[in-house]
């Protein structure tokens, strides 16, 4: 199980990083949503299901029943991080549920529900931050790709004619 | 390998796919049982866990009211596991439960040999503990599932008064022997007052409930038969539903009344759902297996009364269930695993064609029951039943809502309806 | 398909919307990204600017494409509102003036050495409501037996009023 970053933590304690969990039908066809409650809990990744009979909680309960990865995006800005993982459990009694449950009501009022408390455990955390993949890519494919008029290049192409 | 230990569940994993193994989990453990150990035992101590022995359906003397017991078994991925423990049934070599590391692990057997996976127990709720303003304790008024309370109306049954009893019933029984217990010591009635005090104390806790559920002993009292049974019910069901606004989640497992009387509960209380349960299809079986429900209401009459409730419930609104394995009980049950399950495939067809949804439960061979001595079908029968069972509720755009993981945790077909 | 709902134009069109693609990874799982850049295009279709050439999104994109499948929009209003389009992508353009278009919008908001590696063109399939609202309306009346009685407003309709 993959430890949590510093900057990971940062990014999904910020009320303003948006949350997506994507997981995939019988079919393979991908399903994303925006799921605004989700936390880190101990080792875990936390997050309110809505509706029972939603197209996500379908796919999440597959998920765990056949074993298939779940992906969750945290997202400000520039800064992204990706986290690949399963999902670990499925809570539909107890404080956690409850925590989320009032949070709920509190956001959308008294006659708010709430399905489930599911739980995804990392398995591997990776910072895509815009700046961080373009380093990444051009460092493994230094030609490829990239438009020779960007600020980059065309300062190194003065600084190659300079040396010739 | 043996039945429903962990070589067969993956053997079954590998032949049904369509199947979690959290399903087939819940079956096995169903099927052999399931033994804390002492550490398990200490934990379930623990207040947040420990529901302590007290049933509505059944009577638990001084010493094993000191006992902790846990609330229904909490499998990962929210399914609800009701398994037996040895008190209620005889169990070979059942699965056992450890405490380690701040969880609850489940084990391939006594030796610990194989970690099967961690589970968790259903939470306390916190009306446990409480008493209603006459001093009874609230966990004797009503029972906690995941998301269901369960109350019992009325604790005896009067098909045991002649031996009529359906002959797999353990209801209002010490567990040991084969007959309810008098009624000093579990006390028959149970008052509107209690209840509507219980049920306003469990809205309390958030989140905590979206179902009510009733039942009770049969009571042929009045005439027709059932009428005094059914005013009993309006009653408790009015002062329940004091708590709301009008219609509540609901359902009543009772005999299969007259659409009179079905109207009456729909059109004077919040009702939302009812369940006759047939028990078993086959003609012979069902006046074999439940003597008194034929003496009082007849196999046809029964079907018949069931099918009419759709008109006063809606459809998808009545339910009906029968105790798997038990068709093949002997000496005058099914010879074959296949005729049995044809026959719960009949039936399933038959009602789901009018609206009515049809599940399944395991069988389990309780000590006081009269079929205490009868052996279960095969592990591979139950998957073939839930199977078949959510496939033709499928195609007749039926749910089993009411009975599903979250309220009943009794009935596996009803579980794999959680991706459809 | 028909033109794109009001509603679904309207989400687009406004910047506080979050606009996320997701595309399944062949393996069971999906990605999701953010792609501020997606907009809906004067002759119906969506587009967008895929940054990197090399990255994983790109390759899953392009993966749907050629198997003929769809991906999933998800746009999301800070007002709750929510609208849920599946698309399949029908180009990929790294020249042109669709592209272009998309080349200086990044210049302009990122900078000049922004790097846009190619814009997906997608046709959209169909769209629903993903709202709070409307979904929690859908299922209140389709499964009663969810919610949770301690809610200020239960009363279940069952199958009869």
């Amino acid at each position: 199980m993959a430890d949590f970053p510093k900057e990971f933590l940062e990014l999904v304690s910020d009320p303003d990083s948006v949350k997506m969990v994507a997981t995939t039908d019988k079919h393979g066809a991908p399903h994303v949503v925006v799921k605004g409650s989700l936390r880190v809990e101990g080792q875990h990744l936390a997050f309110g299901e809505v509706i029972e009979d939603s197209d996500s909680g379908h796919y999440l309960v597959r998920s765990i029943w056949f074993n298939r990865p779940v992906a969750v995006n945290v997202t400000k800005g520039d800064k992204s991080w990706q986290v690949k993982g399963r999902t670990y459990k499925c809570l539909i009694a107890g404080p956690l549920l409850k925590d989320f449950l009032l949070r709920e009501r509190a956001k959308r009022g008294p006659d708010a529900d709430l399905n489930a408390v599911w739980l995804i455990e990392p398995a591997e955390i990776r910072d895509e931050s815009l700046e961080v993949r373009r380093q990444s890519l051009e460092a493994r494919r230094p030609l490829f790709g990239r438009h020779l008029d960007r600020a980059s290049i065309m300062a190194e192409a003065r600084q190659l004619a300079a040396k010739a | 390998m043996s039945e429903g230990d962990l070589d067969h569940i993956e053997q079954l994993e590998a032949k049904y796919p369509d199947v979690p193994r959290f399903v087939l989990l819940k079956l096995a453990l169903r099927y052999r049982g399931v033994r804390l150990l002492a550490p398990a035992t200490l934990a379930i101590s623990d207040a947040d866990y420990n529901y302590g022995p007290v049933q509505v359906f059944r009577y638990h003397d001084e010493e094993a009211l000191k006992k902790a017991h846990p609330g229904p078994l909490l499998f990962r991925d929210g399914t609800t596991g009701l398994v037996a423990f040895e008190d209620r049934e005889v169990f070979e070599d059942p699965y056992v439960i450890d405490h380690e590391g701040g969880k609850f692990l489940l084990y391939s057997d006594a030796s610990k040999a194989r970690l099967v996976d961690e589970v968790d127990f259903t939470p306390r709720p916190a009306y446990y503990g409480k008493r209603t303003s006459s001093g009874k304790p609230m966990e004797s008024i009503a029972t906690a599932r995941a998301q269901r309370m369960i109350i019992c109306a009325y604790r005896h049954c009067h098909f045991w008064d002649t031996g009529e009893q359906c002959k797999y019933c353990a209801f209002f029984t010490d567990l040991n022997e084969t007959r309810q217990v008098s009624e000093k010591k579990f006390p028959k009635d149970v008052e509107a007052e209690d209840i509507y005090e219980t049920v306003r104390e469990i809205l309390k806790e958030p989140g905590r409930v979206s179902e009510i559920y009733m039942t009770a002993g049969a009571d042929y009292e009045g005439e027709p038969a059932f009428e005094a049974e059914v005013d009993r019910y309006i009653n408790i069901l009015q002062a329940i539903g004091r708590n709301f606004k009008g219609r509540f989640s609901s359902q009543l497992m009772a005999p299969a009344y007259s659409k009179a009387q079905y109207k009456k509960l729909y059109e004077r209380t919040g009702l939302t759902t009812v369940c006759p349960n047939i028990e078993v299809w086959d003609e012979r079986l069902f006046k074999w297996i439940c003597p008194g429900k034929e003496r009082f209401v007849g196999r046809a009459k029964w079907i018949q009364n069931t099918v009419d409730a759709v008109e006063v419930f809606g459809k998808g609104n009545v339910y009906t269930q029968v105790i798997g394995g038990v068709e093949l009980a002997k000496p005058h049950g099914f010879k074959t695993e296949d005729e049995a399950l044809a026959s719960n495939f009949e039936a399933c067809e038959f009602y789901s064609k009018h609206g009515v949804v049809f599940v399944s439960v395991v069988f389990g061979p309780a000590r006081s029951s009269v079929f205490h001595d009868q052996k279960r079908p095969s592990l591979e029968y139950f998957v073939r039943l839930i199977r078949g069972l959510r496939q033709i509720r499928e195609k007749h755009g039926l749910k089993a809502d009411n009975d599903d993981y979250k309220h009943c945790g009794n009935h596996a077909d009803a579980d794999l309806e959680r991706v459809d | 398909m028909p033109p794109l709902s009001n509603q679904a134009s309207a989400l687009l069109a406004d910047p506080a919307t979050l606009k996320v693609v997701v595309a399944a990874d062949g393996a069971g799982g999906a990605r999701a990204e953010l792609r501020p850049s997606l907009r809906l295009q004067e002759d119906g279709t969506l587009a967008y600017a895929e940054p990197f050439e090399a990255s994983e999104a790109n390759s899953l994109m392009l993966a749907l494409h050629w198997a003929g499948k769809a991906a999933e929009i998800l746009l999301s209003a800070p007002d709750g509102r929510a609208w849920r389009i599946t698309a399949a992508p029908r180009r990929y353009l790294y020249t042109g003036p669709l592209f272009q278009s998309f080349y200086r919008e990044a210049r302009a908001e990122q900078g000049p050495n922004s790097q846009v590696g190619g814009v997906w063109v997608l046709e959209a399939l169909k769209e629903e409501d993903a709202g709070y609202e409307a979904r929690k309306r859908l299922e209140d009346e389709a499964r009663p037996f969810y919610r949770y009685l301690d809610r200020s407003d239960v009363t279940p309709k069952g199958a009869r009023a």
